[in-house]
């Protein structure tokens, strides 16, 4: 049995690491197995869950009646992990990590998490087989959809020609692969691009990675059937003042053949106040003299929240997914206060 | 400009986490440079909510499009880049049709680390040194509206990254090009954007000695965006005699307010502690939210360039 999956995306700001740490532990307060892994390059993930650390390995977080461990993803850590992993018998690790552009490639990919993340999901419930829930949090606006997109182009990607060619090249040199004619102008390119060296070592990285790279792929293609699941739920998630992107992402979800389970408004007011906020307005217009500035600055941002939070409702409301909400909140006694938004999200959530 | 202040690159990159108002503040500063009569080009390269459709026109492509007097933004676009550069910059156009646009190449490119950005800063140092003299168009400044932090770090820090590798050819010559762009301090500068919210402030935190060592100088300032300012005038006075009213009246205020000192605790915090770790200082710009109406995105960046000129020209 595969772990349900939870995906929050959503814009900047909008308090997704914080809502997927909510969501971590109110499920673990239930009682379930609950794995939680950041992949935003930010790594904010720590702070959300009030930790002194976060590693690229599990950990486990203290909570009641359940298990709780979380994680960010750092891409250059699970890539040596792979590395080594499928080298177990050979040195041939070794030589890899010596190679300038794995060096470079691991660096890049610490800002690029979504290449690697797909993977990294699978090897998690891989060995972890008694995880209930897996919730991911990633990197703000769009190209975090890279991350459910990936695994397409991944796959593209290695089983291309291209891929094959420059590992051939790195195994045996030029002069075996040189009777695909398109590849032999593809290497003279390269090298007028990048110079001869560069273009050897490239070869030599792509040769020494070809195991690692299989098991990727096959995490890769596992996560691509794991997204479209029935029991994955795919959260984006606003704030009053940042919905512009909510429908951009689910046109961009529908690409990709997916579809949120909800758009959730996060840091919503109290029903008191987003219900009739107003009634105590006029009296700023009526009678400004009486109110003291300060008293006349709160009462303005009170009520220009109340009326965002409105606007951003209604439009919400003609995207044609259901809308939940999560409680606006200061996070003063951390532990019970994600529980509690966490719970108050969970109850208008549909479970499956 | 006094001799206080250290020059403003011209290109200035726009940095900060993911929300933070990263746009607005690139809108606003380039508005404000084209108040004071600067030709400004202000550069997108991110997927967040694009600049152009505030001021009434559709979201700029690749190509300039002019905002309001003197200000034009664009969107950069890898494959437009590479076309440019390859085409009319190289006259390479068979090398470029049949082995640079191929699918294939393509798709190595894309997931080639480093790449995409190695091009953007070749980009930008093209458009403020080359274009002038290849397209007649010159821009006194450009804004730079760049990714998010975790992206942005290495943005700038890549070129220090590749120029380990045993690279030669092309690639060697416009890594040179762009070390040179981020390494003059009158080419280039970075400016940060900063939220008094806990996981942005830790953000910022981490950010600014980062970006310091990456370029090897400090950002030239801080933003701290929607600033909660003179709205909350006395941090100490945790209960304002009129909130115990106001809470009888109406229930569920008392978290809110203390949600605002909070606000004013951590700017307080990241202007003392960050803004003597750039060359000119934090700024607080005024949250929109405690203007009497509600104010559109146009309305918002002019009244914040209006505060930026005085700022660039005390």
């Amino acid at each position: 049995m595969r772990p349900r999956l939870h995906v929050l995306l959503g814009g900047g700001g909008v308090g997704k690491t914080t809502l997927a740490a909510s969501l971590a532990v109110a499920l673990a307060r239930e009682g379930r197995t609950v794995g939680l892994l950041g992949i935003d390059p930010a790594k904010r993930l720590r702070t959300a869950l009030g930790l002194s650390d976060l590693d690229d390995l599990p950990r486990e977080v203290p909570a009641m009646d359940g298990r709780l461990e979380a994680a960010i993803l750092r891409p250059e850590q699970t890539l040596r992990r792979w590395a080594i992993e499928s080298h177990a018998q050979g040195g041939e690790a070794a030589e890899l990590f010596r190679n300038p552009f794995f060096a470079l490639l691991a660096d890049g990919l610490a800002a690029s998490t979504d290449s690697i993340a797909a993977g990294r999901i699978v090897e998690w419930s891989e060995r972890e087989p008694a995880l209930d829930d897996l919730i991911v949090d990633t990197a703000p606006g769009l190209p975090a959809l890279e991350f459910l997109g990936k695994p397409d182009k991944i796959l593209a990607l290695l089983d291309g020609r291209l891929f094959g060619w420059l590992g051939a090249h790195g195994r045996h040199g030029s002069a075996k692969a040189h009777h695909w004619s398109i590849p032999r102008f593809l290497s003279g390119s390269l090298v007028k691009l990048a110079g001869l060296g560069a273009f050897a070592q490239i070869a030599e990285m792509v040769a020494r990675m070809e195991s690692c790279l299989a098991t990727f792929g096959r995490r890769v293609s596992l996560a691509r059937d794991w997204f479209r699941a029935e029991t994955t739920q795919i959260l984006i998630v606003a704030s009053a003042e940042r919905t512009q992107e909510c429908a951009e992402m689910i046109d961009a979800l529908a690409k990709l053949h997916l579809r949120p389970a909800a758009i959730v408004l996060n840091r919503a007011l109290p029903s008191a106040l987003s219900a009739d906020a107003l009634h105590f307005a006029p009296a700023l217009t009526t009678a400004p003299n009486v109110v003291l500035d300060a008293e006349r600055a709160f009462l303005c941002w009170v009520r220009a929240l109340a009326a965002q939070q409105r606007v951003a409702l209604d439009r919400l409301a003609t995207i044609g997914v259901p809308i939940a909400t999560a409680p606006r909140a200061t996070l003063d006694g951390r532990d019970a206060a994600l529980a509690e938004i966490g719970a108050a999200l969970l109850a208008g959530l549909p479970r499956n | 400009m006094s001799s206080d202040n250290p020059p403003l690159g011209r290109v200035l990159f726009v940095l900060g986490k993911g929300g933070v108002g990263r746009s607005t503040i690139s809108a606003a500063l380039g508005a404000a440079f084209a108040l004071r009569g600067e030709r400004v080009l202000v550069v997108e390269w991110t997927l967040g909510e694009p600049i152009a459709p505030w001021f009434g026109y559709s979201p700029a492509g690749h190509a300039a499009v002019e905002i309001a007097p003197r200000l034009s933004v664009m969107n950069y676009s890898l494959a437009e880049t590479m076309r440019e550069y390859f085409v009319e910059h190289l006259g390479l156009r068979r090398l470029h049709e049949r082995v640079i646009a191929s699918h294939a190449m393509q798709v190595m490119l894309r997931a080639a680390p480093g790449f995409e950005e190695l091009f953007f800063l070749g980009r930008l140092q093209w458009l403020a040194t080359t274009a002038p003299g290849e397209t007649g168009v010159t821009w006194d400044r450009i804004i730079v509206d760049a990714p998010a932090t975790g992206h942005a770090a290495s943005l700038l820090g890549m070129p220090a990254h590749m120029s380990s590798l045993p690279a030669g050819g092309l690639f060697s010559l416009e890594l040179g090009r762009v070390q040179k762009l981020l390494a003059d301090p009158s080419m280039s500068s970075a400016l940060v954007v900063a939220l008094a919210e806990e996981l942005a402030c830790e953000e910022t935190l981490e950010l600014m000695p980062q970006l310091a060592r990456e370029l090897g100088r400090p950002p030239v300032a801080l933003f701290i965006n929607r600033s909660v300012g003179a709205a909350v005038p006395d941090a100490a006075n945790q209960q304002p005699p009129w909130l115990k009213t106001l809470c009888e009246r109406v229930p569920g205020l008392a978290p809110l307010h203390q949600e605002l000192l909070e606000r004013r605790r951590r700017e307080t915090m990241l202007a003392t502690e960050l803004g003597p770790r750039t060359s000119r200082g934090a700024v607080a710009l005024p949250d929109g939210l405690f203007s009497e109406g509600p104010l559109a995105p146009r309305d918002l960046v002019g009244s914040l360039a209006a505060q930026l000129r005085d700022w660039l020209a005390p």
